[in-house]
């Protein structure tokens, strides 16, 4: 029953940097507005998000990319067609945090830790679909990744890296989002393994 | 959003600098601008409700902002597109009411401004109607076929109003028909509809509409946590006298006191919650107290709504007030009360009829002020709201009311009537 998940020191891991990522939209109008074209071409979007953690003091911490002073999110990206969700995670995973030579299996994915449904082209999202909805726009599933031992980020210029303490994280939508702010919950059936 | 941006930011240079090891990165500074793609974050403090003083005029705002249309596909469904309205919960809404009732700049109240901008943002309004009277499980999918079912054909666009904070409808969707023609009529045909169990409350999509059915909806939309069976009916903790104000289930918890019983249906539609920074940090204050509708009538009215025969979580304490065919709200309201588990105190009786006396006092001499000055429609709008203001309250079947309510429907035919005599 218990989901075993090993964490090693944030000490145990090297950080550089590479090029910018930027995001494909510029606004969060057009955003919406590719989101509802996507959806009207290929129907509700799959999107996935990696949970990388490490830990300190023996509280797990959570990777996330700092954007401006008080923008975080997790490694994310849209599935493509025919590709797997696991497939994906690596990719995007790989995308944002490593380099076009880090292996892919560097990146293990463990096991889903939370579904968020998007019922309209706009912001809200919940951990469920409202039961009037019956096609919500956006499907999004968040992986947990599990570490190598050792490896090296690199980290897009554009963007922070901060590991954020879990109780960072607890009850804090207005900081993080809902998304975010919900990984305690979610990661709390893991059993961790501090190394 | 400019504010809570820089209130952020102070919050977390304080907060990462202690607790967030940063682990790599060179630009500290990304430009504003590009935060904004990431609304996830970013719009939420204005979805929990401002620091429990989100404005009127902002929640009209992103009414505003969610009025697209999308055409028709297909399969019919690629162009729905849902629509969250203003967060209101039934204090706001009274509020709102009221202030209407009792201000008078008819061009910025609820009405106006909503109006305003379904008038501004679509041009073909007059291809659309409301309905109403849907419970937070209809779907999409029920309405459309509820809409062939009237015979209106399809549907070019269709959205429902929710509750941006949690996601659950508040059983109203405007639809957009596809031609004024079909629209002409449209609502006789749909309130001859029932789904699941209700019949369709519909309007053409007017001034008046939105926050009539806003007023409904929070009068009844309550959050359905439904006692599970086995649990004790919800008297055994409202008991004789229900508190005016029940603290709700989740403020209770965030005080560090779980509730000893969910108190199932005493809490406000939309729990104001407290985006406010830091949230980790600071209790949240107790959610506005509901102020037109008593809740216990909330409460019944909820129990009623939310249970259906046949369905799972039946508490058998409802099953014998489960007739709701009726199509308003005050019909469910005073068929709440029938109940021998729900019947308000005289305390509750005696406050509803005051508020209802003073409700139609002041909208009468707001109507003939109003009237007298030459502004027939702003009248008449007060006068309509006014009534169903009373309509929903808990007393609506009480002979009083009735009163009130013919007083104020000859004043309205009287300011009809000088209207039209005016033109």
């Amino acid at each position: 029953m218990d989901r075993l998940i090993k964490l090693y020191p944030l000490s145990n891991y090297t950080f550089g940097t590479k090029e910018p990522l930027y995001e494909k939209d510029r606004t969060v109008e057009s955003r919406f507005l590719r989101l509802k074209e996507d959806y009207e071409k290929t129907g509700m979007r799959r999107s996935v998000d990696g949970v990388v953690l490490v830990h300190e003091h023996n509280l797990p911490h959570v990777l996330l990319l700092q954007l401006g002073s008080t923008f975080f999110k997790l490694p994310s990206g849209e599935v493509g067609p025919g590709e797997s969700e696991a497939e994906g995670v690596q990719r995007i995973v790989n995308d944002t945090l490593g380099k076009e030579d880090t292996p892919l299996s560097t990146w293990i994915v463990e096991d889903v830790v939370a579904n968020w449904w998007r019922p309209n082209f706009e912001s809200p999202q919940y951990p469920y679909i409202p039961a009037h909805c019956t096609h919500p726009k956006e499907h999004k599933k968040l992986f947990l990744v599990q570490l190598p031992e050792r490896t090296m980020f690199h980290v897009p210029r554009n963007y922070k890296l901060v590991a954020a303490p879990l109780f960072e994280l607890y009850d804090n939508s207005a900081g993080y989002g809902p998304v975010i702010a919900g990984l305690p919950q979610n990661l709390s059936r893991f059993n961790f393994i501090y190394i | 959003m400019a504010t809570e941006s820089v209130s952020d930011e102070w919050m977390y240079n304080e907060v990462l600098d202690d607790d967030m090891p940063e682990v790599s990165g060179m630009n500290r500074r990304v430009s504003i601008d590009s935060t904004d793609l990431l609304d996830d974050v970013l719009t939420f403090p204005a979805s929990g409700g401002g620091n429990g003083s989100k404005t009127e005029v902002d929640t009209e705002e992103e009414v505003d902002l969610n009025l697209h249309f999308t055409t028709d596909t297909e399969n019919g469904l690629a162009g729905i597109e849902d629509s969250r309205s203003a967060r209101y919960n039934a204090e706001q809404v009274a509020k709102t009411v009221q202030a209407r009732i009792e201000s008078n700049k008819t061009s910025q109240s609820i009405g106006g401004t909503h109006s305003r901008s379904i008038y501004m943002r679509d041009p073909n309004k007059k291809n659309s109607v409301f309905i109403g009277n849907l419970t937070w499980w209809t779907t999409d999918m029920d309405v459309l076929s509820a809409v062939r079912e009237a015979g209106l054909g399809e549907v070019k666009s269709l959205k429902f109003y929710d509750n941006r904070t949690n996601g659950q409808s508040k059983g109203f969707t405007m639809v957009e028909l596809t031609s004024e023609a079909v629209a002409l009529g449209a609502p006789d045909k749909l309130q001859m509809i029932t789904v699941h169990g209700r019949k369709l409350v519909a309007a053409y999509a007017g001034r008046m509409s939105v926050a009539q059915f806003e007023a409904k909806s929070s009068g009844k939309a309550v959050p359905d946590k439904q006692p599970l069976v086995g649990n004790k009916p919800q008297t055994s903790l409202t008991g004789k006298n229900p508190p005016l104000y029940p603290r709700p289930p989740l403020a209770s918890v965030m005080g560090g006191l779980p509730p000893p019983i969910l108190p199932p249906t005493l809490v406000p539609p939309e729990l104001p919650f407290n985006p406010a920074f830091p949230a980790a940090a600071l209790p949240r204050p107790p959610p506005l107290p509901p102020a037109a509708f008593d809740p216990s009538a909330l409460a019944a009215a909820a129990a009623l709504n939310s249970q259906k025969p046949g369905g799972a979580h039946l508490n058998p304490a409802f099953l014998q007030d489960q007739m709701m065919q009726g199509n308003n709200v005050a019909e469910i309201f005073a068929k709440a009360f029938q109940g021998p588990t729900s019947r308000p105190s005289d305390e509750e009786i005696a406050d509803a009829n005051q508020r209802n006396r003073a409700i139609s006092s002041s909208a009468i001499s707001r109507a003939m002020s109003d009237a007298n000055a030459g502004d027939y429609e702003s009248a008449i709008e007060t006068l309509k709201m006014a009534i169903t203001l009373i309509k929903q309250s808990i007393t609506a079947g009480s002979e009083s009311c009735q009163i009130l309510i013919q007083s104020l429907v000859d004043c309205l035919r009287g300011v009809e009537h000088q209207a039209s005599g005016s033109k």
